[in-house]
C-alpha cells in the first residue's frame, strides 16, 4: 500500500484527449470502449428537456435482454467445465469486496483471463506464480494471471491441475462476485449457478434526472481542432468540468446563481453569444449503474448516436450535441486493454465522448466532416493505459 | 669462570688420591674405554662390596645384582620405545581418518538418497517410529507447552507441508522428511518423489495429534544436533 502524504507532490492522473470522426475506418471509439470491461456507470448528458422517445428507447433496449449477476463465489467453481464455457463465451466477473490497494480483487476480462491482484501474504500462501504489482515497488502487492483459454487448461495437464489444487486447499475464500455475459450485440447471455450457490440477477439501475435553468455552454468551439492545440485542450477541460458540474448537479451552472468567490472560483465556459447576458435553458441526464459490459456499452452509444443523427418531427426535442459518460470500478484491477490499475487516492479511469448530430455543421468549413466526436479519458495516479 | 681453571673442580680432573687408593685405580686408566678393561672389572665388584652395610652377604649380592648385568644410569631414548611411539601415532592417525571430512563426504556421496530408496511407502516404517517418539513426548502436556519440546525435537520421519512460501512453486509440497540439515529439509513426497526444500522463507506445518503446528523456517536454521541443545528466544512474529 502506498502512501499519501498531504505535503508531498499530489499523485499525477492523466487525461487523454483525442479528436476523431466515426467516419475514419480505424473505429478509435469502438476500441476505446470494447478494450474497457468493467463499467460502473453511464451517463447521458442531452441539452434539450427531457425527451420520453429516447429514455424510453433505452429503458426497453436494456431491460428486455441486459442484467447481471451478483453471487458469493468459491474460486473453484470457474474450473469447472460449466464456467469453463461461460468464459469461453465472455464471461466477465469482478469481485466487489475491499479495495484494490488492501484486499485480494480477483476478475475476469471477458477476453477468457482471470486476473488475481493478491496481498503479499495471499500470495505466499497461493502457491501460483504471479510478477509484483507495477505500484508496489516494496513487493507487497502481487498480481496472477491465469489464461483460461490457453489449450493447456484441460483438466489433466499439470498446469491445470496445479490451478484447481490452490482453488480448492490455499485460496478457498468465498468472494462477492458481479458477473456478467454478453454476447457481440449486448444481449446478455443466461448463467447457471449450482444450487450450493446462491445468485441474485440484478437489471441496470436506470435515472433520469432533468435540469431546469442552466448555462448551457457552447460546445462547437471544440468539435474544430486548429493549430493552437494547447487552447483546443483547454477548451475541452473546461467543457468537461462543466459535465461534471451538471452531473452532480451543482447549483454553480444555474441561472443567477451568485457564489461569494471567496468560496468558490468556478466560472462557466462561455456560451456561443459571450457579449450578450447568457441564456439559461433545460436539460436531461440519463444515468445507467450496473456492471455493464463493454458490448452493452457500445450498445448503448450506438444507439444515442443514431438516435443523434435522425430527423425529428419536434425540433426542440431533438439535441444537437449528447455527452457519453462511463466511468469504470474504482478497485478493478485493470483499466484499458488489461493494463494494470491501482486506487492509491481516487482510482479514476473513466471516459467521456462529446458528439454532436450529423445535421448541424461545423463552423467555418467548407467540407465539414460531420462524424467527428471528442474522447476523454482520465485516469489517475495508479494506472498503467497511455 | 674461575672454577674452570681450578683443576679439583673441573669434570675431567684427576681423581682425588684416597679414591684412587681404595679403587686401586692407575692413573692411566682414567679417561680411557672403559668397557673391558681389567682395572674397571677390579673396580667395580670392590666399589659394590664396600658399599654394602652389614649383614649381607656381599659375593652374593654382587653375583645376583650386579655381575654380567647392565645397570641404566641414565635414560636414553631407545630405539625400541620410539618404534612403540611412531605405531601408536600411526594408529591414532588411522582411527581419525575413519570420520570423513565434509569434502570426502560430499566427494562419496554420504547422505545422498538412492533413487531406488525414494519411496514413500519405506518411509512410512520411520514416520510410525516417529510418531511413537511425538506420544512419548507429548505425554500428557498441552498443546501450548508441548511446542517447547517440539523446539527441540528430532524431524526425522515427520509429515512436513509448506504453508507459507516467498517461492510459489514450494506451497503445498508435502512429505515424510528424510533428512534435515542445517538450511533444508529433504523430503520423500507420496508420489516417491524427493524434494529439497529449503528452510528459508517457508513456513511449515506438522500435524501432531489433532494439532497443527507451524514451524517458521527462518527461526529454524540450525542442525538437528544443534537445535537440541540450543535456547530459543521467542520472537515476534515475521515477516517472510
Amino acid at each position: 500500500m502506498s502512501t499519501f502524504f498531504p505535503e508531498a507532490d499530489p499523485p499525477k492522473a492523466y487525461s487523454y484527449m483525442t479528436h476523431y470522426s466515426f467516419n475514419s475506418p480505424k473505429k478509435l471509439h469502438a476500441t476505446g470502449i470494447l478494450s474497457h470491461p468493467f463499467n460502473q456507470k453511464i451517463q447521458v448528458f442531452l441539452p434539450t428537456a427531457s425527451s420520453p422517445a429516447i429514455t424510453s428507447q433505452l429503458i426497453q433496449t436494456l431491460q428486455k435482454d441486459t442484467y447481471y449477476y451478483h453471487a458469493h463465489l468459491p474460486l473453484s467453481l470457474f474450473l469447472s467445465s460449466n464456467f469453463m464455457q461461460f468464459i469461453r463465451n465472455g464471461l466477465i466477473a469482478l469481485s466487489v469486496q475491499g479495495g484494490i490497494d488492501t484486499h485480494d480483487v480477483i476478475c475476469i476480462d471477458g477476453k477468457g483471463r482471470m486476473i488475481l491482484s493478491l496481498t503479499k501474504d495471499t500470495y505466499e500462501q497461493l502457491g501460483l506464480t504471479g510478477v509484483p504489482s507495477k505500484f508496489h515497488p516494496n513487493r507487497h502487492r502481487y498480481v496472477v494471471e491465469i489464461d483460461m483459454l490457453s489449450p493447456a487448461m484441460v483438466p489433466g495437464k499439470r498446469g491445470f491441475d496445479r490451478i484447481k489444487w490452490c482453488f480448492e486447499n490455499t485460496l478457498v475464500t468465498v468472494f462477492p462476485m458481479v458477473l456478467a455475459s454478453v454476447d457481440g450485440h449486448g444481449v446478455s447471455l443466461p448463467l447457471e449457478f449450482p444450487d450450493t450457490v446462491k445468485a441474485i440477477k440484478m437489471g441496470f439501475k436506470i435515472q433520469c434526472t432533468s435540469l431546469n435553468n442552466i448555462i448551457i455552454p457552447d460546445t462547437r468551439t471544440i468539435r474544430t481542432i486548429g493549430k493552437n492545440n494547447l487552447r483546443w485542450r483547454l477548451n475541452v477541460s473546461g467543457l468537461f468540468e462543466w459535465i461534471g458540474m451538471a452531473s452532480i448537479q451543482s447549483d454553480r451552472i444555474v441561472q443567477g446563481d451568485k457564489i461569494d468567490p471567496y468560496l468558490c472560483v468556478y466560472s462557466n465556459p462561455p456560451q456561443a453569444n459571450a457579449n450578450e447576458t447568457p441564456i439559461a435553458s433545460r436539460a436531461c441526464l440519463i444515468e445507467i449503474t450496473g456492471l455493464i459490459p463493454a458490448p452493452s456499452v457500445l450498445h448503448i452509444f450506438e444507439l444515442l448516436r443514431s438516435v443523434l443523427n435522425e430527423s425529428s418531427p419536434d425540433p426542440e426535442l431533438m439535441p444537437e450535441w449528447a455527452n457519453f459518460t462511463v466511468w469504470g470500478f474504482q478497485d478493478s484491477p485493470i483499466s484499458w486493454r488489461g493494463k494494470e490499475h491501482g486506487h492509491l487516492i481516487s482510482g479514476e479511469n473513466m471516459y467521456s465522448f462529446f458528439l454532436w448530430s450529423s445535421n448541424i455543421s461545423p463552423q467555418g468549413k467548407e467540407h465539414p466532416d460531420t462524424g467527428v466526436y471528442v474522447m476523454f479519458e482520465n485516469v489517475a495516479a495508479h494506472d498503467l493505459h497511455s | 669462570m674461575d672454577n674452570q681453571d681450578r683443576q679439583e673442580l673441573s669434570l675431567y680432573s684427576k681423581l682425588p688420591d684416597n679414591v684412587r687408593k681404595s679403587a686401586g685405580i692407575q692413573d692411566s686408566l682414567v679417561g680411557a674405554s672403559m668397557k673391558g678393561t681389567q682395572a674397571l672389572q677390579a673396580f667395580v665388584p670392590k666399589y659394590v662390596e664396600n658399599a654394602i652395610v652389614e649383614g649381607f652377604d656381599k659375593e652374593e649380592v654382587y653375583k645376583t645384582k650386579v655381575k654380567n648385568k647392565a645397570v641404566m644410569l641414565d635414560n636414553p631414548p631407545s630405539k625400541a620405545t620410539n618404534e612403540v611411539r611412531e605405531k601408536q601415532k600411526q594408529r591414532r592417525r588411522a582411527n581419525k581418518s575413519k570420520a570423513l571430512t565434509a569434502k570426502e563426504k560430499r566427494a562419496f556421496e554420504v547422505y545422498h538418497i538412492p533413487v531406488e530408496a525414494r519411496k514413500y511407502e519405506s518411509f512410512l516404517p520411520l514416520h510410525d517410529l516417529w510418531k511413537g517418539y511425538m506420544e512419548e513426548l507429548f505425554g500428557p502436556s498441552n498443546p501450548v507447552a508441548f511446542t517447547q519440546k517440539l523446539l527441540k525435537a528430532d524431524f526425522h520421519g515427520a509429515i512436513i507441508t509448506v504453508a507459507q512460501s516467498k517461492c510459489p512453486t514450494y506451497v503445498g509440497a508435502s512429505g515424510i522428511v528424510a533428512q534435515e540439515t542445517e538450511n533444508v529439509f529433504k523430503i520423500i513426497t507420496a508420489a516417491d518423489a524427493l524434494r529439497v526444500i529449503p528452510k528459508t522463507n517457508n513456513v511449515f506445518t506438522v500435524r501432531i495429534r489433532n494439532s497443527v503446528f507451524t514451524v517458521h523456517g527462518n527461526q529454524f536454521r540450525y542442525r538437528a544436533s544443534h537445535r537440541s541443545s540450543k535456547k530459543f528466544k521467542s520472537k515476534p512474529t515475521i515477516d517472510l
